[in-house]
């Protein structure tokens, strides 16, 4: 690759680490594993930046390349561990705040891995259907059918209160 | 789009900062990025083509002449009453039943070797077969189970996440799985003697079947339906205008067929497709002297269709299940209940209110979890048969939440 050509994908990369992460963090839970995730996809770029620096949407391209490699995430022989064990060791000012994120989060996990992503990036990051349909490759449809399925499915693990909680409509 | 409120709120604890500073190093991308360009052009000097597979989807029109078989564009026999057959009563004298006085439950049996975690995800009208899965590796690799008179066998379906959704009182049960890794494609299956067999179409899911095999669902995000498990899909008819998206939840033994439907940003609505393929929006419930924000339809059983609706005011959301009855028009709200996963042929439903409850007219009949004395809701019922004795689901084994484990309900 050429000298300004690496200067640009370090720049672009440097603007987005913080997005990335984020999004990474939000997906897995993990600070560890969010920056493996991070790591992973700017490894990817790197590799496509010729191809696809100057496409149009590149940061949904990159987006969905971060998507992409959580799910793959699958097949790695670690990707059950850690999810419960890395909260407790954070301190925290609010106590139930933690209490809350860990049942969610150890439910969320209990999720398949499609139905969490689109949670994730619906309702957590905000994004629209079409550009979760877009990040994942699938239709709209789809992607209102696994928030639906996921949502099911995460009401059925969690527990009393936090499903009294949504019933207040709280 | 209904649950969107609720469902930011109620992940919203998730909301944090990643503590502490990124590891993430360019310098370290940059350096394996240029090993692996090295090796990414070796390989793809001999990659494969990629093949695209096209969809084939017969489009339905409604002013298709009626020739084909019934439910789909003529009169409708009767059918041979499942429940009547299993249980030896003619169903000529198709009566409503006494409703059952009290349920007990225990688990359903599971395979040797598989851990207790196991859920239900379907039942046929009789009580007879209840489908679900078990994860036998722990975490996510799911294997089918199906129960037949209580006694388990298993079957794989290709594909991630697979789940069968509905059986018939002759065992045949149709599902879905991801075949896809990447693409999030959802391929439809049906269960027959043991086997798995892929449906056609293509991103389909199948949610229901009847006792005739006619298969409901979605093709490419959109409400579609099968003449047999082994018929091309038909689009099912949708509103003018393009855009919309929803699916078939289920279908009736006349072929009248129950789902949602939504476009753009607007609200899902439960819609009805009467057995000549013509679309009707479902009256509207009314909530707190207001019509809903958004209501579905997700079953329906002998002209009884069970579903949600939720009315949003201020930051409040009001959910409820609602009843509609097609012979009479009516509809009523099934008290106490936010949550119903099954109705059978006398409009008896499997409710969640505050805790899990077999719903007969007017009667509530507590369908226990395998903990009595613990506090926290951890049951819920997914199937109810056409009789009321049997439902079946899940209920937390410890009784703190933990693990669910499939279970069965007998009621009398």
């Amino acid at each position: 690759m050429r000298a300004e050509e690496r200067q640009e994908y370090v720049e672009y990369v440097s603007g987005r680490l913080a997005t990335l992460r984020q999004v990474a963090y939000l997906l897995c839970g993990d600070e560890h594993r969010a920056d493996d995730l991070v790591q992973q996809t700017i490894t990817k770029l790197y590799v496509r930046w010729r191809q696809v620096s100057h496409v149009e949407h590149l940061d949904q391209y990159v987006r969905r390349m971060l998507v992409r490699t959580f799910l793959d995430e699958r097949r790695r022989p670690w990707s059950r561990v850690g999810l419960l064990a890395a909260l407790p060791e954070r301190p925290s000012p609010a106590d139930h705040r933690v209490e809350d994120a860990m049942v969610l989060r150890a439910a969320l996990a209990q999720v398949p891995r499609r139905q969490q992503a689109v949670l994730v990036l619906r309702y957590l990051c905000d994004m629209s259907i079409e550009d979760v349909a877009e990040a994942l490759s699938c239709s709209a449809g789809t992607v209102k059918s696994q928030a639906n399925r996921g949502l099911a499915t995460l009401r059925r693990l969690l527990d009393a209160e936090a499903v009294s909680a949504l019933r207040e409509g709280n | 789009m209904d649950r969107d409120r609720y469902a930011a709120e109620l992940l919203q604890p998730l909301v944090r900062e990643p503590a502490g500073p990124s590891q993430v190093d360019i310098a370290q991308a940059i350096a394996d990025g240029e090993r692996r360009r090295r090796t990414v052009r070796l390989v793809s000097a001999g990659g494969a083509a990629a093949v695209t597979v096209l969809a084939l989807v017969a489009v339905w029109t409604i002013a298709r002449p009626a020739q084909e078989a019934a439910p789909f564009g003529g009169v409708t026999p009767p059918l041979p009453d499942p429940a009547a057959e299993a249980t030896g009563t003619p169903s000529a004298a198709a009566t409503v039943p006494a409703p059952p006085a009290s349920c007990t439950v225990r688990r359903l049996p599971m395979p040797a070797g598989h851990p207790a975690k196991s859920i239900v995800t379907g039942g046929d009208p009789t009580g007879r077969y209840i489908v679900g899965r078990s994860y036998p590796k722990g975490g996510r690799s799911d294997r089918i189970l199906i129960w037949d008179r209580g006694k388990v066998s298993t079957a794989t379906m290709t594909g991630a996440d697979p789940q069968l959704s509905d059986v018939t009182s002759t065992g045949v049960a149709v599902g879905s799985s991801f075949v896809n890794s990447e693409d999030l494609v959802t391929a439809a299956w049906v269960y027959r003697n043991g086997k798995i067999t892929r449906m056609p179409g293509e991103d389909a899911e199948a949610r229901a079947i009847n006792e005739r095999e006619v298969v409901v669902g979605s093709v490419n995000g959109r409400p579609a339906m099968w003449r047999s498990p082994t018929s091309q899909p038909t689009m099912l008819a949708t509103p003018d205008g393009s855009g919309w998206q929803g699916w078939a939840a289920a279908v009736d033994e006349d072929g009248t067929i129950v789902g949602r439907l939504s476009r753009g940003n607007s609200w899902d609505q439960a819609y009805l497709w009467r057995p000549d393929g013509t679309l009707e929006a479902l009256p509207k419930p009314t909530m707190n002297g207001k019509p809903a924000t958004t209501y579905t339809a997700d079953a329906i059983r002998n002209g009884w269709v069970a579903g949600w609706s939720a009315l949003d005011e201020g930051a409040t959301r009001h959910l409820a299940a609602p009843r509609w009855h097609l012979p009479t028009g009516e509809l009523d709200m099934i008290d106490r209940s936010v949550i119903v996963n099954a109705v059978n042929r006398n409009g008896w439903v499997v409710a969640e209110t505050d805790e899990a409850s077999l719903v007969a007219g007017d009667r509530y009949v507590r369908l226990p979890g395998l903990h009595d004395a613990v506090s926290l809701r951890a049951v819920i019922p997914y199937t109810i048969s056409d009789d009321g004795a049997t439902a079946a689901g899940q209920a937390s084994l410890t009784g703190d939440g933990g693990d669910p484990v499939a279970v069965v309900w007998n009621c009398r």
